[in-house]
């Protein structure tokens, strides 16, 4: 058994369901170097899956295999292997049949990516909690309730 | 066993069970008030993390079967399309809730009087008005004066910032001649009392770190506590016990060590709303009340109302910043708050519109429903998203029926083995009727307002059951309602309700301050009929 096929705790992938993982990652959403938005690959994302959906692991797993097998039977080739166009072909093979494969880990990369220090940046937010810096916002027009006041008032009178 | 007599014995430290206390406070009489959660540790709130978006499906999740920290009950909500929130903590369900804090309106009072439906209630806005004024005063209530969708009355505070959202959605209003206003508010915008200011953190719905949301906790406990009364935490009351007289003696209740304790009190006031009151004196059997305590009526856990919540969310082209700010609160509509019968259902709903989504939820929504999809369009996708969109929730008036009732469930208990309650609720065609109606409208709002994407939830939203009223109802006849007109129990001459279970219909909007006006009211009424209060 090579060294990078044992699981441990901090380790819950195998080293090819790693790789693969990596692959479907930059898939899920991808770098935009325009924007300075890192690729989900290059986010921590296993640690948050254990910490916070670890029931989701197995699952998890299963799907990773599902996606080696789905690329040896398409195309006889590893899933790391192929192109990123037949990376992709291979994921959506399985997706058109099963629209929920893979849906919870998108989520997961959500919720991991946009609490990352670079895309938060990137989306112009500062990277910190909300206390105790909090923010500014606009007060408002309130010339715009002018119309509101001038049509006058709408509650109903009311028996004694 | 305590053996000690106390004056007043307030079961439950929340919304109203503060605002009685701090009344009564100025007595001198000795007040206990047990409640079965503890103190909240403001270090704890969310808007203290990094992973603030997501903390409210864990600790801070609104129900408590999802929630399940020691200090909850279970509820089996079954048989509900609306689930029941709640926080059971010092402050109760404040601690949670958006501080939106519309009050009743006048014809609220008076249903039976001009649409023929449901009952008057035996009190008035104009009962009720000081009450208001000085409940506004107590919590710091944020906004401005002059709405025509009210009587007249000037909140303490500066209204919540609108943001470039609320300019943009009152724009819509406009166009179409409809009412909008900057929403009442229990979240102060100048220091007051002692407390800081509103710094716009957002997530109010899940505890105020800066202490600027009014959660009773905060405003009306240190200063309840300072005037002598004693709060008990982590004591969780199992039965209210009384005498051959039909007069309540007291209480049983486990403490925070699990040891079973009974309290003897001269006047108990129940404080735990809509579900939690109905739960314990259906739970306090006697030979007198085999059916509950103060149950002669039969109407203890009937006509229970929620407020059926519909939900638009929309998109708009420009940036408007709409994460930003108190989440559950900047400006309302009340265009169909007031009977038309053309609209095919009678009485009405508010239009509560609320702040956006952050970028995790932005993001999270919009890949689990489509919007933003997988590869090179994600970016291009959520960046039409984030920042730029609003929601518009519709509270819908709930007429009180009374096959919707809280009962014991024969099997599900709480931790101490008490049973918990059960909800038998179905919404009425009224209410379907008019979230229909409130759904269709919402969205022309927002497209007015310029949203280029607009999307109606399904309805009711179960997760919504936050107002929780009519199971002990107000009124001058034993034989129709609990307590009488200023919340004495008909059955038992030393037992109060303050909470939303007094109430007689459920008004179209948050109730709150409603809620805090009438336990205001209630602790007014028991001081100035001290002399002649068991007669």
């Amino acid at each position: 058994m090579p060294e990078n096929a044992t699981i441990t705790t901090d380790n819950p992938l195998t080293g090819e369901e790693q790789e693969v993982l990596h692959l479907v990652l930059d898939q899920i959403i991808p770098a935009d170097p325009e924007r300075n938005k890192p690729s989900a690959a290059d986010i921590e994302l296993l640690p948050y899956i254990r910490d916070e959906h670890a029931a989701y692991l197995p699952t998890l797993k299963g799907e990773l295999e599902t996606l080696a097998t789905t690329a040896q039977q398409l195309k006889a080739r590893s899933f790391a292997s192929l192109t990123r166009d037949e990376q992709v072909e291979t994921v959506n093979s399985v997706r058109v049949d099963d629209p929920s494969f893979m849906s919870r880990l998108a989520i997961c990369t959500a919720e991991r990516y946009y609490q990352d220090d670079r895309v938060l940046n990137a989306i112009g937010m500062e990277a910190r909690p909300p206390f105790p810096k909090g923010y500014e916002v606009e007060r408002g027009d309130l010339t715009l309730l002018d119309p509101v006041r001038d049509r006058g008032r709408i509650y109903r009178e009311t028996p004694d | 066993m305590t053996t000690d007599v106390v004056d007043v014995l307030i079961i439950g430290a929340g919304a109203s069970g503060a605002a009685v206390a701090w009344s009564l406070a100025d007595t001198r009489m000795r007040i206990v008030c047990l409640e079965q959660g503890d103190w909240m540790n403001p270090a704890d709130y969310p808007s203290t993390r990094r992973d603030w978006e997501l903390a409210q499906a864990r600790t801070f999740a609104p129900s408590p079967n999802l929630r399940n920290r020691a200090s909850d009950y279970p509820v089996n909500d079954a048989e509900s399309p609306i689930a029941v929130l709640n926080y059971n903590a010092v402050g109760g369900s404040t601690i949670l809730y958006s501080a939106h804090f519309p009050r009743f309106h006048p014809s609220d009072f008076r249903v039976r009087s001009l649409d023929g439906v449901a009952d008057d209630w035996p009190i008035s806005y104009e009962t009720l008005e000081p009450y208001f004024a000085q409940n506004d005063f107590n919590v710091g209530v944020s906004g401005l004066a002059g709405d025509p969708a009210y009587p007249y009355h000037e909140p303490p505070l500066p209204h919540i910032p609108m943001g470039f959202m609320g300019n943009a959605v009152g724009k819509g209003f406009n166009k179409l001649g409809w009412h909008w206003w900057p929403s009442d508010s229990a979240i102060i915008t100048e220091p007051h009392q002692g407390r800081g200011q509103c710094l716009n953190l957002g997530p109010c719905n899940t505890g105020c770190a800066q202490g600027a949301k009014s959660s009773a906790d905060i405003s009306y406990w240190p200063v309840a506590q300072r005037l002598g009364v004693e709060l008990r935490t982590n004591c969780r009351v199992r039965e209210i016990s009384v005498g051959e007289n039909d007069f309540a003696t007291g209480v049983t209740y486990f403490d925070a060590d699990g040891k079973e304790q009974h309290q003897r009190a001269e006047v108990v006031i129940m404080a735990c709303n809509g579900v939690g009151t109905p739960r314990l004196l259906l739970n306090s059997t006697s030979n007198q009340f085999p059916d509950g305590l103060a149950n002669r009526s039969g109407l203890v856990g009937k006509n229970l109302m929620f407020h059926p919540w519909g939900h638009v969310s929309a998109v708009f082209d420009e940036p408007l910043r709409s994460h930003y700010g108190p989440q559950g609160c900047c400006i309302l509509s009340q265009e169909f708050y007031e009977t038309d019968e053309s609209r095919g259902f009678v009485r009405g709903y508010n239009m509560q519109i609320t702040r956006g989504s952050g970028p995790v939820n932005t993001a999270r929504n919009g890949m689990a429903n489509g919007s933003i999809p997988w590869g090179d369009e994600h970016h291009d996708a959520f960046e039409r998203y984030f920042d730029r969109s609003v929601h518009l929730g519709i509270c819908a008036e709930d007429l009180p029926e009374e096959h919707n009732r809280v009962t014991l469930d024969p099997e599900l208990k709480d931790s101490d083995g008490i049973p918990a309650p059960k909800i038998s609720y179905t919404m009425s065609e009224n209410s379907r009727r008019m979230l229909e109606h409130g759904l269709e409208h919402g969205a022309r709002a927002l497209e007015a307002g310029g949203a280029w994407e607009i999307r109606k939830s399904p309805y009711p939203l179960r997760y919504a059951g936050w107002h929780l009223l009519g199971t002990a109802r107000m009124g001058t006849d034993p034989e129709t309602s609990v307590v009488n007109e200023w919340g004495r129990a008909h059955d038992v001459k030393n037992l109060f309700i303050v909470d939303g279970s007094v109430f007689v219909t459920s008004g179209g909007v948050n109730p709150t301050t409603t809620i805090q006006a009438t336990a205001l009211y209630i602790a007014d009424s028991i001081k100035k009929n001290l002399a002649t209060l068991f007669d």
